[in-house]
């Protein structure tokens, strides 16, 4: 095996992710919460697991889990909310850390990030020294560890970051990457869900190494386009590059109440908190979309989506509210069924040039243009003044 | 019950009703027609989707034991559509109904009227009548504006409202609108607004051709119509009809008159390269010529000049041409008038007791 410090890499991606995050965090604010199970989510017995200490980890519990599952599997964790805003401070300053070795970084969450290095390389030395340096940077920075992947692609250091979790450092060469992916299990390849899984097991392909000995064509013929991926990954081929910025297709927001709701009142006064969130954030993204769709689960969990499609593309908190609630008039049993999530999203984005105008335009919706002038002026007092500066006078407490 | 009938006549009337009839329902009473002997020697067909409801009432020879049966509406039009005998014998017993016609012979499995439900009648109340053609007319040049699926449901109905010696017809899907105003043959200071689901109003169409007078009662939750020899009952979309006439601007600066086909042509010619999704193509109107054109869109740019006469000066406005060609389609007339201000005013066209109001396509402010 060559040393891969030594050589030039020709395709050089990282992938860093740090370790629990959420939990690690509040441990680094909280010194007697470490080596303790701590689990962060919410709110209070409702909602998911957001992260889990390595501590918790061991009783069973893992992120997305019901926090109810998770306080009988760890009855004696530490059950802390979710401290959003301190999070993000302390990710703009490790995706600011980023941005000093390359500057191709693709955030895929606030705590993981691809970068490609490929360019960094007579600056900042070899890519495992790139990730060390990284590594020592995070630490000095906000005393937390990462786990970092080296390799040639996306996928083969994604895969790599996820093998020597916690602290880790993990380098793929090319050279090796058929030989480090032979045993590993096919559910880690990308696009393998639990039902693909469940299929390839039936085939009796249980590790990557067997996949890779399956023809193209059978693998395309089973499993069509799908295959053609299982067949590239199996063989650690990944040509997707690291963008900058993921386009966004859709924005959304939602929430869970610390009770359950049955008022149709309150629903749609959550709603028209969420619309104005998710048109805000249209705006300052400078992103339009036409299609609106509401969420609803109800108290057994049942979820249902209900979506419409607009004449025109929107921002504007005034058009996304109206079509979603009459979304959740409808279409929904809202009103009858107790609610526990809400939530609304607006996709189809366009590039609109014109737009069809309305005769009735002002009556109930409201003239779209002048909404949406409005709420720009809204978005600057904002800006100047603070979020609180301005609202809506049925939103005030 | 036994009866005999001509075959083609039967089928036209079956094909109305059967068009009532829901072809998949929850309730499987629904997919009946429902066959009633009269003690007048008449027979009635009726059926019903909830929304809409249809009495159609026929003459027929040698009635003896007027009864009532349901049949499967899609296997009775069929057969007697796909026949091509003159006349057609009925013996209804037990529910069951013998067909039996020179080229075949059929049995039908029926069943007892007591699940369906009761399509009302016209009544005793007050009514208002109009010409049938002038129905026709009406809901032809209304139905294509109505909205499909608006939040606001009123725009997925049709105004029917009555006032006087009126009665409005009036569509919209708020991007344009139509407006007929008809004669009400019995003037009788009825004020009244209804709006109907346009199912209803196709059929009332259907029904209405070649009819002196088709009379129309407005109840809180229907319209009831009636021809010489069916009646119709059309459920109405809850909600308000926008005030369409405060939308129809009377102020106008500029004309411009084309040949009807040629703008057709022309619109069809340039939208080819319209953007898809506006179907928006800019008419110009300068120097006793028109140019429709489209720009500024991935697929291209075109533009087609039409000879046009123009007063008032030149001007530019964009609308969806779908929208232009839908309102042409129904109109007759050798040339088409649009009256125009600005890009902030409706497009106005007026044939008649007619009126069509289409709003411009305006560039978006970023």
């Amino acid at each position: 095996m060559s040393n891969p410090d030594l050589n030039f890499w020709p395709r050089a991606i990282l992938h860093v992710d740090m370790d629990a995050f959420y939990a690690s965090v509040e441990q680094l604010d909280c010194p007697e919460l470490r080596g303790k199970p701590v689990i962060v989510g919410g709110p209070k017995e409702r909602g998911v697991v957001s992260a889990a200490s390595y501590e918790a980890r061991a009783f069973g519990v893992h992120s997305a889990m019901p926090i109810g599952k998770a306080r009988r599997l760890c009855p004696n964790g530490i059950f802390l909310p979710v401290r959003m805003k301190r999070y993000m401070e302390i990710s703009s300053v490790i995706h600011e850390l980023f941005y000093s070795f390359t500057p191709v970084v693709q955030p895929i969450s606030c705590d993981e990030a691809f970068l490609d290095v490929t360019g960094s390389q007579r600056l900042f030395g070899s890519p495992p020294g790139i990730a060390a340096k990284i590594k020592t940077s995070i630490r000095e920075q906000t005393g937390l560890t990462a786990s970092v992947g080296v390799a040639a692609s996306r996928f083969v250091a994604k895969i790599a970051s996820e093998l020597e979790k916690p602290d880790g450092l993990t380098v793929i060469a090319a050279e090796d990457t058929l030989e480090r992916l032979a045993p590993l299990a096919v559910g880690r390849i990308w696009g393998v869900g639990a039902v693909l899984e469940k299929n390839l097991h039936k085939l009796g392909i249980e590790t990557i190494g067997q996949l890779r000995g399956w023809p193209r064509e059978t693998l395309l013929a089973k499993f069509g386009s799908a295959g053609e991926s299982l067949y590239d990954l199996s063989r650690g081929i990944d040509l997707s590059e690291v963008h900058d910025r993921d386009p966004e297709k859709s924005v959304s927001n939602e929430t869970t109440f610390a009770v359950d709701v049955m008022s149709l009142g309150e629903l749609e006064n959550t709603l028209l908190a969420l619309s104005d969130k998710v048109a805000a954030r249209l705006r300052k993204n400078d992103l339009r979309g036409k299609t609106v769709q509401m969420k609803l689960r109800y108290s057994d969990f049942s979820t249902v989506t209900r979506r419409l499609t607009l004449p025109h593309a929107t921002c504007t908190g005034t058009e996304i509210f109206t079509s979603a609630r009459e979304l959740l008039r409808t279409r929904t049993e809202a009103g009858v069924r107790p609610v526990r999530l809400i939530g609304v999203g607006v996709s189809g984005f366009c590039e609109e040039a014109e737009r069809q105008s309305s005769l009735f335009g002002s009556l109930e919706t409201g003239d779209s243009e002048k909404a949406e002038t409005f709420e720009r002026a809204v978005d600057q007092i904002r800006k100047k003044l603070g979020s609180d500066a301005i609202g809506r006078a049925s939103q005030m407490e | 019950m036994r009866f005999t009938c001509s075959r083609t006549r039967l089928a036209d009337a079956l094909s109305i009703v059967c068009d009532v009839a829901p072809q998949r329902s929850a309730k499987a009473v629904l997919q009946n027609i429902k066959l009633q002997g009269q003690e007048d020697g008449t027979i009635s067909l009726s059926a019903t989707d909830m929304e809409i409801g249809l009495t159609y009432n026929m003459d027929v020879e040698n009635l003896t034991d007027p009864d009532c049966v349901l049949l499967p509406a899609a296997r009775l039009s069929g057969l007697i559509r796909d026949d091509w005998s003159e006349t057609v014998n009925f013996v209804i017993e037990n529910q069951k109904a013998e067909i039996s016609t020179k080229h075949g012979k059929f049995h039908l499995m029926g069943s007892d009227d007591s699940e369906f439900p009761e399509i009302p009648g016209l009544g005793e109340a007050e009514f208002v009548e109009i010409n049938g053609d002038e129905i026709v007319d009406a809901v032809a040049k209304t139905m294509f504006a109505a909205a499909r699926s608006d939040v606001r449901y009123a725009l997925n109905g049709i105004l029917i409202s009555a006032d006087k010696d009126n009665m409005d017809f009036v569509a919209s899907d708020t991007h344009r609108l139509s407006l007929v105003k008809k004669k009400i043959r019995n003037s009788k200071e009825i004020k009244a607004d209804a709006i109907v689901i346009p199912k209803g109003m196709s059929t009332l169409a259907r029904l209405s051709e070649g009819q002196e007078g088709v009379k129309i009662r407005i109840t809180p939750r229907e319209m009831i119509a009636q021809t010489a020899c069916a009646t119709l009952v059309a459920r109405l979309v809850e909600g308000q009809f926008p005030r369409y006439k405060d939308v129809i601007p009377k102020d106008f600066d500029k004309t411009v008159t084309i040949d009807r086909e040629t703008l057709a042509k022309s619109l069809r010619l340039a939208g080819q390269v319209a953007n898809e999704e506006t179907r928006s193509l800019t008419l110009s109107a300068s120097g006793g010529k028109v140019t429709a054109s489209a720009t500024g869109n991935d697929a291209g740019d075109a533009q087609v000049e039409m000879e046009a006469q123009i007063e008032g000066g030149d001007v530019s406005i964009s609308f969806n041409f779908v929208y232009l060609l839908d309102v042409i389609k129904v109109l007759d007339g050798k040339s088409i008038t649009l009256q125009l201000k600005d890009r902030d005013t409706p497009a106005r066209l007026d044939a008649g007791d007619f009126t069509h109001v289409i709003m411009p396509i305006k560039p978006v402010k970023r």
